[in-house]
């Protein structure tokens, strides 16, 4: 990172590589949308470059990348225009008839398709919770962090992180329900 | 529908420590008491064995990755970022303000402005049509200069020279 800072553009191209992957997926995991986690992925590296010669080392850069793209995430639901493309979209996202994909190392598709299926309706279960919560489960359950770094990602206490991951377990538990229902 | 009856105390308590629980982080001292709960509540338990299946049930299923030129995409918009482009502009400015707040804070902005342009407009409306009034009364007093010293003219002339000075 502190070649990065220097201007190094190598160094940065490795940095690109090395964390595309996690932002990619909680972008990902958080809005659902593989399209706008590209984008937004991409936005988090833009940021780092620019950002760069300000970085100190004094946490952890994984720390650090994580409130980056936590802020990221957080902008992305106040813009006014994801409001008004939610509220258009809106009208076309009961009864998803898309076909699922099929990827190609399943055992068979009418696995594939359940397997599909339970990812749907875990993405729009998740997406369902407000900003906060979402943010603190996907940070917990599929980046693993402590509620010590979700707290630092998030910026607020760790009562706070564990208030939050209460709240939104119980959510995700009625909206699972329903959903399948 | 059965009205389920209030939970007991303890329960009540170990409950909210049980996500915590699960997820290991709750003190030695927490984790003794709701293991020692655990043990002798089988509602609590199944709470817990709830909330582990839960956990379970949010496995993603199909991986998504982002696109193989995710790299270079990133490399092409580092370099083409000193060229300032109009949608960057508008991007900028839809992820400062969200959509209810940046509605209020224009309206309150307009009415800011609108009021202060209003009042600069009176204020020096009525700057000018005194000006002229005041240059007159200037030189209509030059008439009685030649007054006699020590008479009560030239007092009266001093005096409301000394007031125009000082309104000047």
């Amino acid at each position: 990172m502190l070649l990065v800072a220097d201007g190094d553009q190598m160094a940065f191209s490795c940095l690109v590589n090395r964390h595309q992957e996690t932002v990619f997926q909680l972008i990902y995991r958080f809005f659902g949308r593989e399209e706008e986690a590209n984008d937004l992925a991409q936005e988090v590296f833009v940021r780092i470059w620019r950002s760069s010669k300000r970085y100190t080392p004094t946490s952890k850069f994984t720390t650090w990348l994580y409130t980056l793209t936590a802020n990221i995430c957080k902008s992305e639901t106040q813009s006014l225009w994801r409001c008004n493309i939610r509220l258009i979209g809106s009208f076309w996202t009961f009864g998803d008839n898309d076909a699922p994909e099929i990827p190609a190392h399943t055992p068979s598709p009418e696995d594939a398709t359940l397997q599909a299926e339970q990812g749907r309706l875990v993405r729009a279960a998740i997406e369902s919770l407000p900003t906060n919560q979402r943010l603190a489960v996907v940070l917990r359950r599929y980046e693993e962090l402590s509620y010590q770094e979700i707290a630092v990602v998030i910026g607020c206490s760790v009562a706070a992180v564990e208030a939050l991951l209460v709240r939104a377990k119980a959510n995700l538990h009625k909206k699972l329900l329903s959903l399948e229902k | 529908m059965e009205k389920s009856l209030p939970l007991p105390m303890n329960c009540t308590a170990i409950r909210k420590k049980l996500s915590a629980f699960e997820d290991g982080e709750v003190s030695p001292v927490w984790r003794s008491d709701i293991e020692a709960h655990l043990a002798i509540c089988p509602d609590c338990r199944q709470a817990l064995a709830d909330l582990q299946h839960l956990w379970l049930a949010l496995e993603d299923g199909v991986p998504c990755h982002p696109r193989p030129d995710f790299s270079q995409a990133v490399m092409r918009k580092i370099t083409e970022q000193s060229e300032p482009r109009i949608f960057d502009w508008i991007r900028a400015w839809d992820f400062m303000f969200p959509a209810p707040a940046a509605v209020a804070a224009m309206v309150v902005l307009g009415l800011v402005i609108g009021g202060w342009m209003g009042k600069a407009a009176v204020e020096n409306r009525t700057a000018v049509t005194t000006a002229p009034i005041q240059a007159a009364t200037f030189e209509a007093l030059d008439v009685f200069a030649p007054t006699p010293k020590g008479s009560l003219a030239q007092g009266y002339l001093l005096l409301v020279s000394d007031a125009t000075q000082v309104k000047r």
